[in-house]
């Protein structure tokens, strides 16, 4: 597979190293100096050019890529260059654009604009990733499929919780279109197959990080609800409008008096607090210590470090943080903070997810058990019509969920006919993860 | 540089260096003869001993990636070790005693020399025959890219070696990974030669001599398996087969794999490609119409002038007859093509065309500078220019050639050597040409010259193998620095 990457910057790099195992990339850059950095440390082919001329998209063969990646500085050239990259034939192309206005819903990534495959904004790719880390603290566990559309996390009931001795039933129409199955012993139960959920029931909730995140909430006994997120910017308001639905009080503390006026306008529940993160008597003043979660998202490294220790040091438990430069996670893990995303990571992971060619796009393995749930990708041309149940992935494999390509939610699991391109979300035990991949790619079904 | 991942793949480069070993051992068998056999058996196992100690050596913790300096003495110390274990079975066999010869032997073997210290070619078995020549089929493109063609992940290290061993302005960059561009080189020559042993075959030539000739021309090395050399044949087929094959070797790989892909644009556009055409033809006239009176017909005249002057300029060092009783023009101009050697991305040595073609045009701009002060002008090439840092770069590698030509020159006077001889001997062993002129021509060996020369000649070879930095790295207080 050819992947032509449009925008050699730390971005740009980082996609060629984490795709140049799979596929060959071809680095194309107006930039010598970049190209230079990049050759030195990737194995990749790079070229110079620009990307929105044709002759320099011409001489990288674009017509030969199966998928051009454009992460250069500007939208509006990343825009342009997928465009012209899809008219000389290149088979998918994704373009970054950062703009928040560009997109009409919350997720950050839309299919099928303007003929281009698919559009990446990396800040509310980076808030819904928080949002899982934050998530987290909740739920135990969680892990993202379809490209961050769909969260999957696992809740272990304990005896206080208002859903244990409960039928399934009675959760209410949310809570029960989300929960995927139930992990009891050693074995996974659909839905349907249990009568009523127990203390030490382990819920497979799956579907959009807000509603996972709420589901999870009502099924624990829950704790302090203050979460303070340092940076007004796209992401933390973002997050603002993620979290104060899942009623949580939520301070946002922003240095720009005028972004201040701005949040506070278009943010009803938020508390907007004008300050600097990096200020201790302003945090002491605010009493950022009584909040359970803090979570740093400026444009500045230094600063959301630096906020996030103060933090800390204040009595915050869980501090998150957004990480501009790749490979500075580490450092943050070794400071103490909780957890740690970057733009890098999640443009990757969620172009991963893109690549065509792979029967499992996506995979996580339950803590504490021997299973695994799979994101399997449905080949494009089917050899005749079946029903999602016809399909033979082994004998103790759960379908959780069929994912239209169109749409990325979970449709409810009424054995309808498979669409080739489809996504379907399994749990399966770790030992049968190839023959579900093996059923998946060959089309087997039970009957033979 | 870190010693344990440099021992660690000089050790799995030797490895592979057995396995071509076992080739002679091989024929040796077949042939019959107890002594050749126990020769490379033995070579063989000494290069797999050692081997696995420098791999026991090398052992690591962890996956380590191969850096910059990593590679450089990966690849330095790989082409040291391959004259010490590629002249063991001149020595073993006794077909060439005295060691330093053995050595030198093997050296200019691997680095497509051709220089030779053996004045009986005649009287070796087929086996060292066959090992003369595939040495210089292996290091014409490279045991390096060989192993990076091979070897299964080396990641972003697979480039570092496979620059260390082929610096320059060349071919990376025809697939999007340095494996995938190692393993098309390696098709494209492997198949180059295996049409050449075939036409060579076809124009009557056995099947051995083919296979050996085939290998040597393509690696531009220069070993016959006859003491004539292909003089030996006297067939204008074999000549002109010959003539077109060492100029393909002669040209940039990368230009078939254009070819391969259908594009004929990139490959009658390439600048250096239409220079080091027209320097040869120019050369070739000057030597046709010198040697005209001794051979009275054109037909070979033309035929003879073209073998001549093709064997030195893609610096192979083929003859179908003595240059070196030439008239001093064709002399001269033979000895002026030695230093510019083929292009850049061939097989062939010397300073490559691409370099020759910008140092000019580097001269003509400073001669318009001198005259406009205030002119501001781009170095053009073809459809392209080239940046003030390559055209430094390249002036630097001159100077570097240059003074290395001269330090070499120097310790031949100082060892007894009359100038012509000593200067042309140095020449052809940096620029990988194999015979000089005068004592070093093409008629006569390098056995006579002292332990000290044939050292210093060793290390014209490999520096100019490997475009004298990647070797003198090694000496460098940095590269050791950890």
């Amino acid at each position: 597979m050819r992947v032509l990457i449009l925008g050699a910057g730390e971005v740009g790099r980082h996609l060629a190293r984490s795709l140049s195992s799979d596929a060959n990339v071809v680095l194309l850059d107006a930039d010598p100096h970049a190209l230079a950095v990049a050759e030195e440390e990737l194995d990749v082919l790079v070229m110079e050019g620009n990307a929105t001329h044709r002759d320099a998209l011409e001489a990288a063969e674009v017509r030969e890529a199966d998928l051009v990646i454009s992460v250069a500085g500007e939208d509006s050239v990343n825009v342009a260059a997928c465009v012209l990259a899809k008219n000389l034939g290149a088979r998918r192309a994704v373009a970054r654009v950062d703009d928040p206005g560009f997109y009409t819903g919350p997720l950050g990534v839309e299919r099928d604009v303007a003929g281009i495959d698919a559009c990446v904004c990396a800040s509310r790719l980076v808030g819904v990733d928080l949002l899982r880390l934050v998530n987290r603290v909740e739920v135990g566990w969680t892990s993202t499929f379809v490209g961050g559309a769909v969260h999957v996390g696992v809740v272990e009931l304990g005896e206080d919780s208002p859903v244990a001795g409960g039928p399934v039933g009675s959760l209410g129409s949310e809570a029960a279109s989300i929960t995927r199955a139930v992990l009891r012993g050693d074995s996974i139960r659909l839905p349907s197959e249990v009568a009523s959920l127990e203390a030490g029931d382990r819920v497979i909730l799956g579907g959009p990080p807000v509603g996972v995140a709420s589901v999870a909430r009502s099924m624990r006994a829950s704790g302090s609800n203050r979460v303070v997120i340092v940076g007004g910017g796209d992401v933390g308001l973002q997050l603002a409008r993620a979290l104060s639905a899942l009623t949580r009080e939520v301070s946002i503390v922003e240095e720009s008096r005028e972004r201040c006026e701005a949040l506070a306008s278009v943010l009803a529940k938020t508390t907007i607090l004008h300050g600097n993160g990096t200020n201790l008597s302003f945090l002491r003043e605010e009493q950022v210590g009584r909040s359970e979660t803090a979570i740093a998202v400026t444009g500045s490294d230094e600063v959301n470090l630096m906020s996030s220790l103060l933090s800390n040091e204040l009595g915050v438990e869980h501090t998150f943080a957004l990480v501009h430069r790749p490979g500075y996670s580490s450092v943050y893990a070794h400071l103490g903070i909780d957890g740690t995303t970057s733009a890098h990571e999640v443009l990757s992971s969620t172009l991963q997810w893109l690549l065509p060619g792979r029967t499992v796009v996506s995979s996580a393995t339950l803590p504490d058990s021997d299973w695994s749930i799979l994101e399997l990708r449905v080949p494009h041309t089917l050899p005749r019509q079946l029903r999602v149940r016809d399909l033979s992935l082994g004998a103790s494999t759960r379908i959780l969920g069929v994912l239209p390509h169109s749409d990325p939610t979970i449709a409810p699991e009424a054995n309808p006919i498979l669409q080739g391109g489809e996504h379907l979300l399994v749990a399966c035990p770790i030992r049968d993860r190839r023959s579900a991949e093996r059923g998946v790619t060959r089309m087997e079904t039970k009957s033979g | 540089m870190n010693l344990r991942v440099v021992s660690r793949y000089v050790g799995l480069l030797l490895f592979t260096v057995a396995v071509l070993m076992m080739a002679p051992v091989g024929l040796a068998a077949y042939d019959g003869d107890p002594h050749t056999i126990m020769a490379y058996s033995v070579s063989t196992f000494a290069c797999i001993a050692l081997a696995l100690v420098l791999r026991r050596v090398g052992q690591l913790d962890e996956d380590h990636e191969i850096h910059r300096k990593d590679a450089l003495g990966v690849v330095a110390f790989t082409w040291l070790a391959l004259g010490l274990l590629g002249g063991l079975p001149f020595i073993l066999e006794r077909s060439i005693p005295n060691v330093p010869s053995a050595i030198f032997e093997a050296v200019s073997g691997f680095t497509t020399t051709g220089a030779t210290v053996v004045s009986n070619v005649d009287a070796l078995s087929r086996a060292t025959n066959l090992w003369r020549c595939l040495m210089h089929w292996i290091g014409g493109m490279g045991i390096v890219v060989l192993f990076v063609a091979v070897f299964p992940q080396l990641g972003v290290g697979a480039k570092h070696l496979f620059k260390s061993e082929v610096p320059g302005p060349t071919t990376e960059g025809l697939r999007p990974k340095i494996k995938q561009t190692a393993t098309a080189l390696w098709w494209i020559y492997g198949s180059l030669t295996a049409l050449c042993t075939a036409l060579l075959v076809v124009a009557g030539m056995p099947l051995f001599d083919a296979v050996c000739h085939a290998m040597s021309t393509l690696g531009t090395g220069g070993f016959s398996s006859k003491g004539a050399s292909v003089g030996h044949f006297q067939s204008p087929t074999i000549d002109w087969i010959i003539n077109a094959f060492m100029l393909i070797a002669g040209l940039n790989f990368g230009l078939y794999y254009g070819l391969l892909r259908r594009k004929w644009g990139t490959f009658w556009r390439n600048y250096e490609l239409r220079f080091y055409l027209t320097v040869n033809l120019i050369v070739i006239g000057i030597v046709a119409v010198s040697i005209f009176k001794q051979h009275g017909n054109w037909a070979d005249t033309v035929r003879h002038a073209t073998f001549q002057t093709l064997a030195v300029t893609t610096t192979t060092g083929f003859m179908t007859e003595d240059f070196d009783a030439y008239p001093d023009i064709a002399r001269f101009a033979l000895f002026c093509c030695m230093f510019m050697g083929a292009c850049a991305g061939s097989t062939a040595g010397g300073l490559k065309a691409s370099r020759v073609f910008v140092l000019g045009k580097v001269v003509l701009r400073e001669l318009s500078v001198v005259v406009r002060p205030h002119q501001v002008s781009a170095i053009r090439v073809g459809r392209g220019t080239v940046s003030q840092d390559i055209a430094r770069g390249i002036a630097t590698f001159f100077a570097a050639y240059f003074f290395l030509f001269a330090i070499a020159s120097f310790v031949l006077v100082a060892c007894g050597l009359e100038l012509m001889s000593a200067m042309s001997a140095a020449i052809a062993c940096l620029s990988s040409v194999g015979p000089g002129l005068d004592k070093v021509g093409p008629t006569m060996n390098f056995g006579f010259i002292p332990g000290v020369g044939k050292a210093v000649l060793c290390v014209c070879m490999i520096a100019g193998r490997l475009e004298i930095f990647a070797l003198f790295a090694i000496f460098s207080a940095g590269t050791w620095r950890r």
